[in-house]
C-alpha cells in the first residue's frame, strides 16, 4: 500500500493529490437572469417565479429537481449530493430529493454553501470514500425574499447597497476521471464578525470573511495573488468587491482589478434593477458552471473560487444586531 | 487587520442614498397621492350625501381599494422603489403593508396563513397608535 500523501496543508487548507474533476454540469435560471449577461451560457430557464407551481417554495423545490435530474439520469449510481439552500432546514432540497436514491448532505452556510459543497465533495473523493459525487446549489428570489425580508409585494425603497437574490443555480458531477477543470486544493473559512449589521449591505459584511479566508490561503500555501489568474468571488456585489480590493491592497497584496471577478456582478446586465449585484446560494454556482467553465476555464487557468455567506437569520438580527459571515475557498485549475 | 481599518474602508465604499432625489420624489408622489385623495373626497362631497366630517371614511376606503389592485398586480412595489416615503407615509402605505402580507401568506391557508400574518408589518403601527392614544388620554384626564 502506498504511503498516504499529506492532504492537510498549514492551518486550515487542503491539497488534493487525486484528480478531482468538474466533469458535467447543468445550470438553470429564472426570468430576470434570462435577460441578463449569461443567457448564452445557461442551459435552461424558467419563465416566471412560479413555473406552474402554486407556491414560491414549491418552485424552489422544482428548480432543484430540474437542476439535478439531468445529471442523476446519466449517473444513477452516485450516492451523495453536497448542497444547501436558503430556507429553513433546506426543505426545498429535501423535498426535491424525496424518494430518490441520493443522499443530500446539506450545509447551512447560506451563500457560502457552494464553496463548502465543492470542498467536501473533493475531500470525499480524495479520501476514496466516493468515486463520484454531485455538488451544487440553487436559490429562488421570491422564496428567499419571503423568508429573510419583507413580503414580495411590499412597497419598500431598497438602498443602492442592497443586493438581489439570484433565481437559479447549478449542479455538477465531481469525479476522479474525465475532462474538465481540476479542484486541486481548498481552504476552509471561520466565522467572522466585524460588527456590521445592515442586512441591506451584505457586501461590506461578507468582504472581511472573504479577505480572512484569502489571507489564510496565501499563508498556508505560501502564495500571493500573483500566482492566480483570477480570484472569483461569490456574491460580494460591487460594494463588497471594492472593499475586498482595498483590504488586499492595505495588506500589501498586489492585486490587479481585472483579477477580481464577482459572480454577483457578472450575471446581470448593467441596466437591470439589481442594485449592487446578485447574491444567494445559487449565485456562484450559476456563474461558475456557465460562463465560468465555458469561458474562463476553457484556456489554461489557475483561479481561486471563494464563496462568501452571511449567517444571520431575521430572528437573530432582531435579537443581536450583528451579521456573522464565512467564506470557503477552492483552487480550480484547467490545463 | 484592525476592525477600525475595515470599518473605514467599508464606509468609503458604502454607496450613499440619493437623498435629494429621494426627497423630491417622495414630495411629488406623496403630494400627488394627497391631491388624488382630495379629489376623491370632493367627488363624494358633491355627488353623495357626505359632510366634511364623514367624507374621510369613503375616501380612505377608495384609496385602499386602489392600493389593493396595484399591490395585487405587482405594481405598487415598483412605484414605491421610486417614490419612497411618498407611497409609504399616506394611508396607501398602510394598506400595502397589510395586503402584501395577506397575498404572501395566502398559500399557508386562510386562518394560520392570512389570518396570523396579515398584520405582521402593520401590527406595530396599530400597537403604537393604540398605546400612544392611551397615554395621551391619561395625560388629558389628569390635566382636566
Amino acid at each position: 500500500m502506498k504511503e498516504a500523501l499529506q492532504v492537510r496543508v498549514g492551518q486550515v487548507s487542503y491539497q488534493f493529490h487525486t484528480p478531482i474533476i468538474i466533469n458535467e454540469y447543468h445550470t438553470i435560471a429564472g426570468p430576470l437572469e434570462k435577460n441578463g449577461a449569461l443567457t448564452a451560457y445557461i442551459d435552461t430557464f424558467i419563465d416566471d417565479l412560479y413555473d406552474g407551481e402554486k407556491t414560491y417554495e414549491n418552485c424552489y423545490k422544482k428548480l432543484i429537481c430540474d437542476g439535478i435530474s439531468p445529471l442523476l439520469k446519466k449517473h444513477p449510481d452516485v450516492q451523495l449530493l453536497f448542497t444547501g439552500d436558503l430556507l429553513n432546514q433546506s426543505t426545498p432540497t429535501h423535498l426535491a430529493l424525496t424518494n430518490r436514491a441520493l443522499t443530500p448532505i446539506t450545509f447551512d452556510h447560506a451563500c457560502a454553501n457552494f464553496g463548502l459543497s465543492l470542498l467536501y465533495g473533493a475531500l470525499s473523493i480524495e479520501s476514496q470514500q466516493q468515486a463520484a459525487v454531485f455538488a451544487g446549489t440553487m436559490s429562488h428570489f421570491a422564496a428567499v425574499e419571503k423568508q429573510f425580508r419583507f413580503p414580495n409585494e411590499y412597497g419598500q425603497q431598497k438602498p443602492p447597497s442592497s443586493q438581489t437574490t439570484v433565481t437559479g443555480g447549478g449542479f455538477c458531477l465531481l469525479s476522479s476521471n474525465g475532462t474538465g477543470p481540476h479542484i486541486t486544493g481548498g481552504t476552509l473559512g471561520a466565522v467572522i464578525d466585524e460588527g456590521f449589521s445592515d442586512p441591506y449591505n451584505m457586501g461590506e459584511a461578507m468582504a472581511p470573511a472573504c479577505f480572512h479566508t484569502l489571507l489564510a490561503h496565501f499563508k498556508d500555501f505560501n502564495t500571493t495573488p500573483k500566482d492566480y489568474d483570477y480570484i472569483i468571488t461569490g456574491d460580494l456585489g460591487s460594494v463588497g468587491q471594492n472593499i475586498l480590493y482595498d483590504l488586499l491592497r492595505e495588506e500589501n497584496y498586489r492585486v490587479n482589478r481585472n483579477q477580481l471577478i464577482d459572480a454577483g456582478c457578472e450575471i446581470y446586465n448593467k441596466n437591470q434593477p439589481i442594485f449592487s449585484g446578485g447574491s444567494g446560494a445559487g449565485c456562484l454556482s450559476l456563474f461558475l458552471l456557465s460562463k465560468g467553465l465555458k469561458v474562463y476555464f476553457k484556456k489554461p487557468t489557475r483561479a481561486l473560487v471563494v464563496a462568501t455567506g452571511a449567517l444571520h437569520s431575521p430572528l437573530s438580527l432582531l435579537q443581536t444586531p450583528h451579521i456573522p459571515t464565512i467564506a470557503h475557498l477552492i483552487v480550480l485549475e484547467s490545463k | 487587520m484592525k476592525t477600525d481599518t475595515i470599518k473605514t474602508i467599508a464606509k468609503k465604499h458604502d454607496p450613499k442614498r440619493p437623498l435629494a432625489k429621494n426627497c423630491l420624489m417622495s414630495f411629488i408622489f406623496g403630494g400627488s397621492l394627497c391631491a388624488l385623495g382630495q379629489m376623491i373626497s370632493l367627488f363624494y362631497l358633491y355627488f353623495f350625501d357626505f359632510s366634511e366630517e364623514t367624507v374621510g371614511d369613503p375616501t380612505v376606503a377608495t384609496l385602499i381599494i386602489l392600493t389593493m389592485f396595484l399591490t395585487g398586480w405587482g405594481v405598487y412595489d415598483k412605484i414605491a422603489q421610486v417614490a419612497g416615503a411618498g407611497t409609504m407615509v399616506p394611508v396607501t402605505g398602510f394598506g400595502n403593508a397589510v395586503i402584501s402580507s395577506a397575498i404572501e401568506h395566502r398559500n399557508e391557508g386562510f386562518v394560520l396563513g392570512v389570518g396570523s400574518n396579515m398584520f405582521k408589518l402593520a401590527g406595530s403601527v396599530i400597537v403604537s397608535g393604540v398605546f400612544s392614544s392611551f397615554v395621551i388620554a391619561i395625560i388629558k384626564t389628569l390635566l382636566a
